[in-house]
């Protein structure tokens, strides 16, 4: 009898448990926006902070973890294709978008932000727009090394690198990185390229932050990172110096953020104002001024952005067009992937 | 390198790991611990037991950029990988050894049997299956067990980089399947380490289900009583480093930036607290829920159930994440893929094998005379308030403590909270991972800091609660009913 009531009790609690979970899900505000950010939360929260202040649109985010330990959202968007939650994506570079784009999962809008970015940052259609972006740089120890490109040749030729760091390149920018090599110089060269350094012992690590963070303690003399960590090690007042990357035929690599609206997503108009807001001029000087100023890529008046930001913006203005790159990404991903677990 | 490789690494180090930890948990307890010290023999089992309640994630960050300095030598990021495991392997084998009871066949009925002439097959099998549920018993289960745990580890593994040379089979599958390897292709390369695991999950729960039930024997390593100096001073020494390199270092590395960044965290009162009270609370219901199973698979399961309701949750969670992901997308079940059922899901069938074992221990740790004598006293209504103190003492003091140590667990989980969670409430733990990425050290340590001791504080309040209403209790009168006396003595 006990045990009957036991059962019986238990089975009640868990339906109400059930109820408490599910209800609150199916009643819940059908207006709140969400949004899936791969940008860094400590500046996308400034941006969607004010987004809800000056439009009354709440937002619900869901950002991505650190890109080697994440599911990643790309994975999730297309996990998710056939009953999408988020409405929006916030992407920090753009191939991933591309594969979304190729696999339907994203919805055109051509409105007030998308006019205002130039045509090699946007897609024809609307499906995405390129905005905010980041350069590939060197990070440079400036007490163990000159920081100039000459001294940066010299030192990848060196027999050994082992004071050279690079993040795994099957993750993040370096990733990108990697599928503008490709389209480039050719990716059976790039496997050549890749080799060499690994031969020659350069440090594979998880992550930009990981390859700064060598630099900046001095195990390592030189690193490739992205501007937004660099500056991280720049204000914090390591001794440390950043070069632009760039290509034998001196074209730089910059790499926007993208954003772009979920297909079938259940908030299109508001959707479609938090993608208008964030293209924006005051959005991209609020990220160009943030800490890891971000390259303003629309039209800006120079007078509210940083000097530095300045100075990068003929950086950007050099890149190479990252979605041309966009072709490699398949068979850069499955080389690296076969390049660490086998056929 | 191949998935074939890649285990095979896995397994060897698995094997070391295990073997070098139950042996040195067995030294530490029959040699280490000098019987005429009776506070060394409380705080040494104590000081190597402390790895177990420090998160893998905040073990892995203090110990990311040490690691850093290792990259070029694979031997020695191997040698602190292996290292960290080895203080955790070695809490676990501790703990199995503590809660084991002592052999019921002893070495007179051994020998005896060793004695007979009779040769045969038959005769061996015997003999082995004496010794692996008499003397045996308490090491193999110890062995499989940290086998288990230390096979499993994935957190620590990820942010020491232990996905190269060298590697752990549970970062290369990550990391194969975030760059692009299909679900069904990752699951299907669970297959290998599942076998293992299996080959080591199943022994262990058999050669568990061969302890009578209420066993009321002294525990299996029994402290002889002999003073071995040397092998004290090691085993201090080993629980010393135990405690630096999982408990000492990521505190001296967190508390001073801790301080000075809780100012800064303060200032986000409401949110931060919000949060972290969301977190809490679903913690503790998935940990209450897995403890509950637990409790009613002990009672009413067999051996089958056992096995079946343990196997996910002994998978990592990795494979329960992602297993409950695509389960969740399924056309009928979609509607419930933005609520908290499948996290609440996953961290309970995750926490299941371990509430699973907390139980096994409560009931060690309770003399079954004192808790009936209790219950008994309870139907006397003039002893109600006592009886409901002793029961408070002896069950559900335990039943608050496994609780929060469960909470702690799922609070610290953050694959299964990264991958399952909704959209609309953030777990703090994805949070402090993700932002301690960009090392926003100061504000970020204070946040560790407050996470840590939020299911003790918890508890903590529970317990100031529960002793409350005890004194107010004394004041009111007894509720013992005849129903009631009866329900209590059945």
């Amino acid at each position: 009898m006990r045990t009957r009531h036991t059962v019986t009790a238990g089975v009640v609690m868990t339906v109400a448990g059930l109820a408490a979970i599910v209800i609150p899900h199916l009643l819940k505000d059908s207006e709140r926006l969400v949004l899936y950010c791969a940008h860094d939360s400590l500046l996308a929260d400034e941006v969607i902070r004010r987004f809800e202040q000056e439009t009354g649109i709440r937002v619900d985010v869901r950002y991505d973890e650190e890109a080697s330990k994440s599911l990643g959202l790309v994975r999730l968007l297309l996990a998710e294709k056939d009953a999408p939650r988020a409405d929006v994506f916030w992407n920090n570079q753009l191939l991933g978008t591309l594969r979304l784009r190729e696999a339907g999962v994203l919805h055109p809008y051509r409105g007030v932000g998308w006019k205002r970015m130039p045509d090699r940052f946007r897609d024809p259609d609307g499906f995405w727009v390129g905005f905010a972006a980041r350069c590939r740089v060197w990070l440079v120890h400036t007490d163990h090394m000159p920081a100039t490109q000459e001294a940066v040749a010299a030192a990848l030729q060196q027999p050994r690198l082992d004071r050279c760091a690079i993040a795994e390149p099957l993750f993040g920018t370096t990733l990108s990185h990697y599928c503008i090599l490709a389209e480039h110089m050719g990716l059976d060269e790039l496997k050549r390229w890749h080799r060499s350094l690994v031969e020659r012992g350069i440090r594979l690590v998880r992550g930009n932050s990981a390859s700064r963070d060598l630099v900046v303690r001095g195990i390592c003399d030189l690193a490739f990172t992205d501007t937004d960590d660099a500056f991280a090690a720049v204000d914090a007042g390591a001794p440390v110096a950043m070069l632009p990357v760039r290509l034998e035929n001196g074209r730089t690599l910059c790499l926007p953020n993208s954003i772009a609206i979920v297909a079938g997503c259940r908030r299109l108009q508001a959707a479609q104002k938090f993608v208008d807001f964030v293209l924006s001029e005051s959005t991209e000087v609020q990220l160009a001024r943030g800490v890891g100023r971000q390259i303003p890529l629309g039209p800006v008046d120079d007078h509210l952005l940083p000097p530095e930001v300045i100075e990068m913006k003929q950086w950007a203005e050099q890149a190479v067009r990252v979605s041309d790159a966009a072709a490699f990404y398949d068979p850069v991903i499955e080389w690296l992937t076969a390049e660490r677990t086998g056929p | 390198m191949t998935a074939s490789i890649v285990l095979a690494w896995s397994v060897v180090r698995t094997l070391l790991v295990a073997t070098v930890a139950v042996s040195t948990a067995q030294l530490v307890l029959h040699r280490g611990i000098p019987a005429d010290r009776p506070l060394l023999r409380r705080i040494l089992p104590a000081a190597l037991l402390v790895p177990l309640t420090i998160p893998e994630l905040i073990v892995g960050f203090s110990w990311r950029y040490p690691a850093q300095f290792l990259t070029h030598s694979p031997a020695a990021t191997e040698i602190l990988y292996a290292g960290v495991l080895l203080i955790r392997s070695c809490a676990v084998a501790l703990l199995v050894f503590l809660m084991m009871p002592q052999s019921a066949v002893t070495p007179e009925s051994l020998h005896s049997w060793a004695l007979l002439p009779d040769r045969t097959v038959r005769h061996r099998m015997t003999a082995l299956r004496l010794n692996l549920t008499g003397p045996w018993r308490a090491f193999a289960v110890a062995w499989c067990l940290t086998a288990l745990v230390s096979f499993q580890d994935f957190e620590t593994a990820a942010l020491i980089q232990i996905d190269r040379h060298p590697v752990a089979w549970t970062a290369w599958l990550f990391d194969a399947h975030a760059g692009g390897q299909q679900p069904s292709e990752t699951l299907k390369r669970l297959a290998g380490p599942l076998t293992v695991q299996m080959a080591l999950l199943i022994p262990a729960v058999l050669l568990i289900a061969t302890v009578p039930e209420r066993e009321t024997e002294s525990p299996a390593i029994r402290q002889t009583g002999e003073r071995h100096l040397v092998c004290a001073v090691a085993a201090c020494l080993f629980a010393l480093t135990g405690l630096a390199l999982t408990g000492l270092w990521p505190l001296a590395v967190m508390v001073p930036e801790a301080i000075r960044g809780l100012p800064l965290i303060l200032r986000d009162g409401w949110g931060l607290a919000a949060s972290q009270m969301a977190t809490l609370g679903f913690s503790a219901a998935a940990a209450a829920t897995a403890l509950s199973a637990a409790f009613l698979l002990k009672r009413h399961g067999r051996l089958l159930w056992v096995i079946l309701l343990l196997l996910p949750g002994l998978t990592g969670s990795l494979a329960v994440s992602l297993g409950l992901l695509r389960l969740f997308q399924l056309p009928g079940l979609r509607i419930l893929w933005d609520t908290w059922l499948p996290l609440l899901l996953g961290q309970s069938l995750l926490m299941l094998p371990r509430a699973w074992v907390l139980l096994q221990i409560l009931d060690r740790l309770v003399p079954v005379e004192s808790l009936h004598s209790a219950r008994l006293l309870k139907t006397d209504a003039r002893f109600v308030p006592q009886a409901r103190r002793l029961l408070w003492r002896l069950q559900e003091l335990g039943w608050l403590a496994a609780v929060a140590l469960l909470c702690h667990w799922c609070l610290w989980d953050v694959t299964t909270a990264s991958i399952l969670r909704p959209v609309s409430v953030e777990p703090v733990v994805t949070r402090l991972y993700r932002e301690m990425h960009f090392s926003r050290t100061e504000s970020l340590s204070a946040l560790t800091l407050i996470t840590m001791l939020m299911p003790a504080a918890a508890a903590g309040a529970g317990i100031a609660v529960r002793m409350l209403a005890d004194r107010c209790g004394r004041w009111m009168p007894a509720s013992g009913t005849p129903s009631s006396r009866s329900e209590a003595v059945g």
